[in-house]
């Protein structure tokens, strides 16, 4: 029977031309949307490259010009720039870049991608090594947001949605088909059921054969092994696409006409996927605002300051501290210099963290209660789901962002140690110099993959929500024969 | 339940209960303080064609459409089979094939394939696309119009594709909305022989229509209403066309 | 006659309780947008002023040093917060907010806010121009799509045209009715705006009534092509339901993907340099001029002789003024050369992407409207733009002064530092924003265009109420 129903709504679909027109606008969006996102993928596998590049590059004369001066070849340029001494090592000749790699799906949705820089250098120089690498962007665009598949998905796909079922019930009934369908013995969930099946397999079917299709076509990589992430990725749609069918059956159910439906449905996605997320916005910024960063600028200055004014001091203390550091003797010799503004910098950057981590904590946390509000709208899920699954969403920058500062953390440890020690820097040190591990994991790491199904659930349980609704209401509901 | 209205009813003979398909007992409906159907008894025997009469807002439609279960009665009980309509909305549905005023089918897909779907869902032994056409073109249809669009057929051919399913589904029990109007003598007069072929084949047939000349024709009964009430039942039998007409008339001036 | 037509339609949409609906939803939106529009405002720029404030003191209070040396510790420019923001934040969370003004670099500007909320803010804020440009004109498509399918097929349009009037009346009477209905709600709304702004109202940012004048004006020109759009394709549709889903489509072009398409057609026209490539060009034409073959000690070598024979001497100790003060200035003119080169090209790249949305409003009048919106209230890229120079304009003033302390003041090689009476000869960083006059020759397209959509709007609801038949 629910086959039987399934299978006449197909032929009606493709028999009123709904089907060619579908294929003739999703094809083509997804296609020019996966372009798009292939596009920036490729562009952001450039600059990795690039900046892999430069990195094994800037070894490799570090090292050449080590070995240069060790066998007497040549003699050391001045101190700024002697490859000899670890603080110009550090501050420029032997920096380590750090980059993220995009992840396969990752033109799938570029997310924060187009806002955060995938690379960074690391190096002893104070301050945020991600203020060094800013991504260039125009602002408007950054505004606009891409055009990606997940906004085709998550805001086009619910309007086709909505085109191919405001008239489930209502246009059978403003054609006149409704009086006759419904003198037949089956029940009006069946029928009902059978309308949504339909419009379910035809959407998600083209949808899901054409970005399977971009995905190969457009070499995402090795495919096999980012299965589970693909799958997710039909999932999360599939369930988006059965949230607004749902929608679409409970407007529909309440037997008003094709245009008063149109009207709703229209209303209630201009809710969901506009008003309802800039609204959480506002809420979220005005209850948690982040603070502004201009005010933790002057406080890094004050710390800073202090931390010079004390200057010679501060070696002192530090060999206090630090004994196995200290040279065989602390008297005033060539290092004493580097070694003083060595021990100053690294009583900056103690003084400055604390600080510089309450706002990236504040900013976090703050972050994270917005998550939260993710739950109120199934848009607002679905984009976190898939920039998850692209690896573009903002808790892998902030991953990214941690690795990074923990690699400068070693950097500096490494580099100060033979500062403050006094020692030379050598040909051999260059391969020990802390470097980078580039993510190449095959898949979605465990947390993304939790993430997503936490978001998965969601959905579900809306759906599960509408459909409860949906049951509780048809036996209940008298169609309307007539229009 | 004060409202019995049977008490106008005396001279038709009543069908015998046993073989009832339709049965209405004491049926009112009331769309808040109006009463579209007030009281009404009916009952229709398999193999007979019962032509309820009556002017605009009588309450015929309201009546057929509580034994389509489109309408829940206020009070009074509506049995299709015996079975109560409210209460077993699928099993009274599968007896019963019905024929609306405005009757339209999916404008995109062929007669034919308009009935595989409806048959399909109207239940009953599975039906080969064959033996479907075959139905067609016994209800009237002519071959070549079997594959055309629906978009292309005029009323009365729509009317043949119901009647076909009807068939096709083996209902028991027909019920008809002025299925005659809009339908020129010619086709009017084939739609008569059609239900007449129905009605053979047991066939509990249930009529509301305007056209006091076509029930007469057609229908073993006719049964006047006005103002919700059944106010005379006949059998055509007894009556020639001008005593119909006399006796409506009467009726209409209660 | 208008008159009687318009008096009605305004009553049937009051009687109509989903526009009541509508609109005391999008009345509520508008005042939470103000409302927070306002807090961000105050907030953001009380925070902004006292950074200044204290950047200023600290460069004040930095004590003995020498002047290239607080030349590297420089100051801080906070990007002033405009007024109108409150209407139209613009681009402002996608550009960061402060920069560092030292010498020898054109840092960029730091900590874009958006870097800092969550991704669901790329939703995008509530703010008035949300509300004015995306959910006004939906209100008016659900509004007036019914216009006049509505009437032919409630058989009303039979007795209309039927009864003698001038079809241009009716055309009149319908838009001024409807107009008339969404004044109800477009009114109040700007009253509440107006207030804000009263309250907001600061001169010192370039706020005048005339701006508010015209950034009401672009979006009554807007809402006015929105009205026609909707009563031409009312006029011309087949049925009321052909009609809606004709002007909800034309909704989600304008609305949902102008801007998306403008930004890949912008981006395709005139592309950015990576990041990488832009760095490194600049590092290399630092390093090895921006010829490519006259490298930083060529360079220095060069000025030095051409200094020593200024003066007639043919050493740098017997040079009447510190060579130190010459070569640094020297070296930051040849950078700033250098940075003029680049972060001008960036500039005017990002100006021209600017110009082809703009221009682009001739597809959709959304993004027409949405230009002049941002320029308006001073929240576009060629705002920022015009701050970052001032800014670096700035810095360099900065670097001529101390510079110009120690060419005058000190002798080549000596131990030089100095005080709070260097330090206060730099002036306070003031900023001026862009004034109105030249916001308007940027914006005047988008206004021709505005004023050319409501035009064939107009005519073409004109047009369609002239054929239109009663069946």
């Amino acid at each position: 029977m629910l086959a039987r129903i399934v299978f006449h709504e197909w032929r009606v679909l493709r028999a009123d031309r709904t089907l060619w027109l579908l294929l003739a606008v999703l094809v083509p969006l997804v296609a020019y949307a996966y372009a798009n996102g292939a596009a920036w993928q490729s562009s952001q596998q450039e600059i990795v490259r690039q900046v892999l590049a430069d990195d094994s590059t800037r070894l490799a004369t570090l090292s050449a010009q080590l070995l240069a001066i060790e066998s007497g070849e040549v003699a050391a340029p001045p101190a700024f720039q002697n490859p000899a001494l670890p603080a110009p090592v550090g501050r420029s000749l032997g920096t380590r870049a750090a980059v993220l790699p995009p992840a396969p799906l990752a033109a799938t949705s570029v997310g924060m991608g187009d806002l955060f820089p995938s690379y960074a250098v690391v190096s002893t120089v104070s301050g945020d090594p991600f203020l060094r690498t800013p991504s260039i962007e125009n602002p408007l665009h950054l505004l606009a947001g891409r055009f990606d598949l997940a906004f085709v998905i998550v805001f086009l796909l619910p309007l086709f949605v909505l085109s191919i079922g405001y008239g489930l019930l209502s246009q059978e009934r403003e054609d006149g088909t409704l009086a006759l369908l419904l003198t037949q013995p089956l029940p009006s969930g069946t029928l009902v059921a059978g309308k949504l099946i339909a419009r379910f397999v035809v959407l998600l079917g083209i949808l899901i054969i054409a970005t399977v299709l971009a995905l190969l076509l457009g070499g995402a990589g090795n495919l096999l092994s980012w299965a589970s992430a693909v799958g997710l990725w039909i999932a999360v749609v599939s369930a988006y696409t059965l949230f607004w069918l749902l929608v679409v059956a409970l407007v529909n159910i309440r037997g008003r006409s094709s245009s008063e439906n149109a009207m709703t449905l229209a209303t209630v996605w201009l809710l969901l996927t506009i008003v309802l997320p800039a609204a959480l916005n506002i809420t979220a910024s005005m209850r948690y605002p982040v603070p502004s960063r201009a005010e933790m600028i002057g406080v890094e200055r004050e710390a800073a300051e202090e931390a010079q004014q004390q200057g010679a001091t501060l070696l002192a203390a530090f060999y206090q501290d630090h004994p196995e550091l200290a040279p065989d003797s602390v008297a005033a010799g060539p290092t004493s210099f580097s070694a003083q503004s060595w021990a100053v910098q690294e009583e900056v950057e103690r003084v400055v963290a604390p600080v510089r981590a309450r706002y990236d904590e504040q900013a976090a946390s703050q972050r994270e209660l917005l998550r939260r509000f993710r739950f109120l709208s199934p848009a607002l899920m679905v984009q976190e789901a898939l920039q998850d699954i692209a690896g573009t969403g903002d808790v892998r920058y902030g991953e990214f962002r941690a690795q990074v500062h923990a690699l400068r953390a070693e950097f500096r440890e490494f580099i100060g140690a033979r500062i403050v020690r006094g020692d030379a820097f050598t040909s051999a040190d260059v391969a020990s110099i802390p470097a980078f591990a580039v993510d190449t994991s095959d898949g979605l790491d465990a947390g993304a993959t939790s993430r997503v199904v936490v978001n998965l659930v969601g959905l579900l349980v809306l759906a599960m929500a509408l459909a409860g609704l949906l049951m509780a209401q048809l036996p209940r509901v008298r169609m309307r024969v007539r229009a | 339940m004060s409202h019995v209205i049977a008490a106008s009813v005396h001279e038709a003979p009543k069908a015998a209960t046993a073989s009832a398909l339709l049965t209405a007992e004491s049926l009112v409906k009331e769309y808040g303080s109006f009463r579209a159907v007030d009281g009404l008894t009916l009952s229709v025997a398999a193999g007979e064609i019962y032509c309820l009469l009556g002017p605009n807002g009588a309450g015929k439609s309201t009546t057929i459409n509580c034994f389509l279960g489109f309408t829940a009665p206020t009070s009074g009980t509506v049995l299709v089979k015996g079975l109560d309509v409210q209460r077993h909305p699928v099993e009274t549905k599968r007896a019963l094939a019905y024929i609306p005023e405005l009757l339209n089918l999916y404008r995109n897909l062929t007669g034919l394939e308009n009935l595989e779907y409806l048959a399909a869902l109207g239940g009953g032994r599975a039906k080969s696309r064959s033996e479907l056409t075959e139905l067609l073109i016994d209800a009237g249809l002519q071959a070549d119009a079997v594959n055309k669009r629906v978009s292309k057929y005029s009323k009365g051919m729509r009317q043949k594709v119901a009647v076909a399913l009807a068939v096709a589904k083996d209902a028991e029990v027909l019920l008809l909305d002025e299925p005659t109007s809009g339908l020129d003598p010619k086709a009017s007069n084939e739609f008569s022989a059609l239900l007449g072929r129905l009605r053979e084949r047991g066939v509990a047939i249930l009529m509301a229509t305007h056209d006091l000349f076509r029930a007469r024709e057609t229908g073993q009964r006719v049964g006047i209403m006005n103002r919700g009430r059944l106010v005379r039942e006949l059998a055509t039998s007894d009556i020639g066309h001008a005593d119909l007409e006399r006796i409506y008339i009467e009726h209409m001036h209660d | 006659m208008i008159l009687t037509i318009a008096r009605k339609e305004a009553r049937e949409i009051w009687r109509d309780g989903r526009f009541r609906w509508g609109a005391v939803l999008v009345a509520g939106l508008l005042a939470v947008a103000l409302i927070s529009g306002w807090q961000n405002y105050s907030d953001i720029s009380a925070s902004h002023k006292a950074a200044t404030e204290a950047t200023w003191e600290r460069w004040l209070d930095q004590g003995e040093k020498n002047p290239h040396s607080a030349a590297h510790y420089g100051v801080y420019a906070f990007k002033p917060m405009t007024p109108l923001s409150l209407v139209d934040q613009g681009v402002s969370a996608y550009t960061g907010v402060f920069t560092w003004l030292e010498a020898h670099n054109q840092n960029p500007f730091e900590y874009r806010p958006a870097q800092d909320g969550p991704a669901l803010a790329r939703f995008g804020q509530l703010t008035a121009s949300t509300v004015l440009q995306l959910l006004v004109p939906l209100l008016i498509v659900l509004l007036g799509f019914s216009a006049i399918t509505g009437e032919r097929e409630a058989g009303t349009l039979r007795l209309l045209l039927g009864s003698g009037i001038r079809r241009g009346t009716i055309a009149g009477g319908k838009a001024a009715g409807l107009s008339l209905g969404l004044s109800a709600l477009v009114v109040p709304a700007a009253a509440v705006g107006a207030l804000a702004l009263v309250l907001a109202a600061d001169v010192e940012h370039g706020v005048s009534a005339s701006r508010v004048v015209m950034l009401a004006s672009s979006y009554l020109l807007y809402f006015g092509t929105v009205l026609g759009m909707t009563l031409a394709v009312s006029a011309w549709a087949r049925s009321s339901r052909v009609a809606l889903l004709s002007l909800i489509a034309i909704w989600i072009v304008n609305a949902l993907l102008s801007p998306r398409l403008a930004s890949d057609v912008a981006r395709s026209l005139h592309p950015l340099p990576s990041a990488e490539s832009f760095r490194t060009a600049i590092n290399d034409e630092l390093r090895n001029g921006i010829d490519g073959h006259s490298p930083q000690d060529v360079r220095q070598e060069a000025l030095r002789d051409s200094v020593l024979a200024a003066h007639g001497v043919d050493s740098i100790p017997q040079l009447p003024v510190n060579y130190a003060g010459i070569s640094l200035q020297a070296s930051e003119e040849y950078a700033n050369h250098v940075y003029d080169r680049h972060f001008g090209d960036l500039a005017d790249r990002m100006r021209s992407q600017e110009a082809v949305h703009r221009t682009l409003g001739i597809v959709t009048p959304m993004l027409a409207v949405r230009s002049a919106s941002m320029g308006l209230s001073g929240t576009d890229v060629f705002h920022h733009e015009h701050f970052v120079r001032a800014a670096e304009e700035h810095r360099r003033l900065i670097q001529r002064i101390l510079n110009g302390d120690i060419e005058k003041n000190s002798r080549f090689g000596e131990t030089y530092t100095v005080g709070p009476e260097v330090w206060s000869q730099v002036p306070a960083f003031t900023y001026e924003p862009p004034v109105l006059a030249s916001v308007l020759s940027k914006e005047a397209p988008s206004f021709v265009i505005l004023a050319a959509w409501l035009l064939l709007s107009g005519l073409a609801f004109g047009l369609g109420v002239h054929r239109v038949a009663p069946e």
